[in-house]
């Protein structure tokens, strides 16, 4: 998929989706769509690149990476391109403060590792200070809404965050690791330190989908920044109307954590019409 | 004497558990609680974990098991008339109960309180089956056919992903006894059920072989992106629908040649398509009367099964002209001068085929009603919307109406689909979580003599029919059991 808006000269940014074909359970594409279009909707140009099997990820040559879920098997089969081809890019890419969302399945595999429960551990990469244990079959996966209160949400941002989690491994992040969200309702990593997700750098590892960024657009336009700073050198990105993304994340909100002042606060939310 | 000590108290044991099943039903039904298909033969199953088995096995034509992710409701529906039509007398869960305990209301409902079935020589099982109950259910019921419609991700909040499914009916296949004679009936286009028969020389597979339908590549929705045989990428050289179509990998494996074969497909919009059926009886025209390509891999998974049984395929294909769907799945209804079309839909493939579907006609300016639930029957995950191709509905549609539990969800879709800033400035585009207004709207909207199509998961079709039942636009639908379905909407 490329993407090319026409009405900017300006240098473009280039979004990396890694395993696009191949990873693309959860409606991983709709994060990738939200991302492209609120861009363009800006005129700024961006291009989306799927990184598959076999190709590396240059030094400096992806302002933004995205990784998805994915079928077991799909995993197991791109272990070995992910260790041999893609891991020093990836490991240089963050560290370099490239902004990377990887969610649910490829955000286990960039922990330390991932113990089935049966079977040997699984060696992750080891990006983000964490580990995955699946705590058996017959132990409930972790299935349903999730509201967080976002960590690190930028200075005026609103700081709930709203997906879907659908996950059976439960996730520890390391004590000097930073997470991405509090849960404020749901499960989130592990269902019993209130953790949801972990951050290094700007990267971002999750298990909310549902798709995460259409119902959260300032995280979507968060990430979109800081490509576009790395791109151009600065950001200001203008604002869109976004009323239907508030809607749909206030309703979220209204469900599972109605204590919550009304995220969209400074957002009027015409209710009943599209337009 | 102990075998005839153990036959007669097993039956003492059923015919026990069938009277209590029985009274529950009853009671169920007493007190207006309604929608009580399953509730006896969950009571059944509780009081006596052999009676799926006991029961099943006294068919006289033995069991015909049908299952997948789309489909398997109409194929089921479709297989019932072409073996009435051939002289069968089927034993059917018809209002799509399909896990163990709707296949065994069904039976119960033939059951006497001594345990046996008292159904004809000439009556065989046709069970729908839920993925997950496919294991336990052919155990069981040892059944004599196995019909695979598709494996596509559907609610995987529900499911597990298909591989996962795929793997736990080969685990099945795999446990059955050496005594237990069964055929697979697959699907050739789609990989990953044409790999379950791998191996087995009884297997009869169907497919679609029409060169001129059909696309490039998979769907964005696409589950099987790996050959089942070496696990290297696969290739399309068409494909017909979700991840169907004629698939091959660089390594030498392919779709296998069906044994029954749709060609030459002609689309004639929401009034169904016309195929030439092929089998190894010979070619014949059929017009189907239900629209879509997903539809024309049901009759023919029909069609393949009644092969398999030595069915003649004169009586098969006068069912097929005369199969008019399956309620809720597609249905028409004319309201106050306007024609509503409802498709159900609920994962991208389906959305998918309906969406063809509405701009398949051609010409523009399309009434369309799109309605997201999210109850347990609907899946609670709607992230599937995501992966749907929404995109084609942009510059089609004059008036867009986007309801249910999750209109919100579903609108920021359509925002980004580029559909709501594609409708004209005379058009509309409305967003209503009240189902039965938005309803009522979309229909106000559309002119006399036009069409609206309501593409609805399942629990707003519930909703949607029971509306139109209580203003008289529809009739209510009775299931074999004389329970009125179209009564109680699931929470
Ligand atoms: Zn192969």
């Amino acid at each position: 998929m490329t993407l090319r808006s026409t009405a900017s000269a300006r240098a473009k940014v280039r979004i990396g989706h890694l395993y696009g074909d191949l990873l693309n359970l959860y409606a991983d594409r709709g994060n990738i769509l939200v991302l492209t279009r609120r861009c363009e909707w800006r005129h700024i140009a961006v291009e989306v690149v799927s990184i598959g099997m076999g190709d590396r990820i240059g030094s400096g040559e992806f302002d933004l990476l995205f990784m998805g879920g994915g079928q077991d098997g799909d995993q197991q089969f791109l272990g070995d391109d992910l260790f041999r081809v893609k891991a020093d890019g990836l490991r240089g890419a963050v560290n370099d403060g490239v902004p990377v969302l990887a969610v649910c399945g490829s955000y286990q595999l960039l922990g330390h590792y991932y113990d089935p429960g049966t079977g040997p551990r699984l060696a992750g990469l080891g990006i983000f200070d964490m580990h995955t244990v699946h705590p058996g079959r017959s132990v409930r996966r972790c299935i349903g809404d999730v509201v967080v209160d976002w960590i690190g949400a930028p200075f005026r941002s609103p700081r709930s965050v709203v997906g879907f989690e659908n996950h059976g491994g439960r996730t520890f992040i390391g004590s000097g690791a930073r997470a991405f969200g509090r849960v404020v309702s749901g499960n989130g990593n592990n269902g019993e330190d209130g953790t949801e997700g972990v951050v290094q750098a700007n990267a971002i590892g999750t298990y909310l989908h549902g798709s995460l960024l259409p119902k959260n657009p300032h995280l979507a336009d968060y990430l979109i920044g800081k490509a576009v700073t790395r791109r151009t050198g600065s950001a200001r990105l203008e604002p869109l109307d976004d009323h239907l993304e508030w809607q749909a994340h206030q309703t979220i909100l209204d469900r599972h954590a109605s204590h919550l002042a009304p995220v969209a606060g400074r957002v009027k939310l015409p209710r009943g019409s599209a337009r | 004497m102990d075998g005839l000590a153990s036959v007669s108290s097993r039956k003492w044991r059923t015919g026990l558990a069938v009277a209590m099943g029985r009274m529950a039903g009853w009671v169920s039904r007493a007190v207006g609680r309604g929608g009580g298909t399953a509730l006896p033969g969950l009571v059944v199953d509780r009081l006596d974990p052999g009676a799926l088995a006991h029961l099943s096995r006294q068919l006289p034509g033995g069991v015909v098991m049908v299952t997948g992710t789309n489909g398997k409701t109409t194929t089921s529906h479709l297989i019932r008339a072409m073996l009435e039509a051939s002289g069968w007398v089927p034993i059917h869960n018809a209002s799509g109960s399909n896990l163990t305990r709707g296949i065994l209301a069904t039976l119960l409902r033939h059951a006497s309180v001594t345990g046996s079935l008292d159904v004809p020589e000439n009556a065989i099982g046709v069970f729908e089956t839920d993925e997950a109950a496919v294991p336990r259910v052919l155990r069981d019921s040892r059944a004599r056919l196995l019909v695979v419609t598709n494996l596509f991700r559907d609610q995987l909040d529900r499911y597990g992903e298909v591989n996962a499914i795929a793997q736990q009916w080969r685990d099945a296949f795999a446990a059955l006894p050496g005594s237990h004679d069964l055929r697979l009936v697959l699907n050739a286009d789609d990989p990953t059920v044409s790999a379950l028969g791998r191996g087995l020389a009884t297997t009869i597979r169907f497919g679609i072989d029409d060169p001129e339908i059909g696309r490039d590549a998979p769907d964005h929705a696409s589950d099987a992106n790996l050959c089942p045989d070496c696990g290297s990428r696969l290739q399309y050289r068409r494909v017909t629908y979700g991840h169907l179509g004629a698939y091959f990998c660089d390594k030498g494996h392919a779709r296998p040649t069906p044994d029954v074969v749709a060609d030459v497909l002609e689309t004639n919009g929401w009034d169904g398509t016309a195929f030439t059926l092929k089998t190894s009886g010979g070619a014949r025209r059929i017009s189907l009367p239900v629209p879509g390509t997903y539809n024309v891999y049901n009759a023919i998974a029909g069609v393949a099964a009644c092969a398999a049984l030595g069915c003649d395929l004169e009586p098969v294909a006068s069912a097929i002209a005369n199969f008019h769907g399956v309620f809720g799945r597609f249905e028409r209804f004319t309201i106050d001068g306007r024609r509503l079309v409802m498709v159900l839909a609920k994962n991208p493939v389906g959305m998918n085929e309906a969406l063809r579907t509405v701009v398949g006609r051609g010409g523009s300016g399309h009434y369309v009603l799109v309605a997201l639930n999210d109850h347990d029957a609907d899946g609670r995950d709607v992230s599937w919307i995501w992966d749907a191709d929404f995109e084609i509905l942009a510059g089609q549609v004059t008036q867009l109406t986007i309801s249910g539990h999750r209109a919100d969800d579903l609108a920021v879709r359509l925002k980004y689909a580029g559909v709501i800033g594609s409708i004209p400035s005379s058009g509309t585009a409305t967003v209503s979580a009240d189902l039965t207004g938005a309803l009522d709207g979309a229909v106000a909207g559309t002119p006399v003599g036009g069409t609206l199509v309501a593409i609805v998961t399942y629990t707003s079709m519930l909703e949607i029919r029971s509306s139109l039942v209580r203003r008289g636009h529809a009739k209510a639908y009775w299931d074999d059991a004389g329970v009125n379905t179209t009564a109680v909407v699931p929470r």
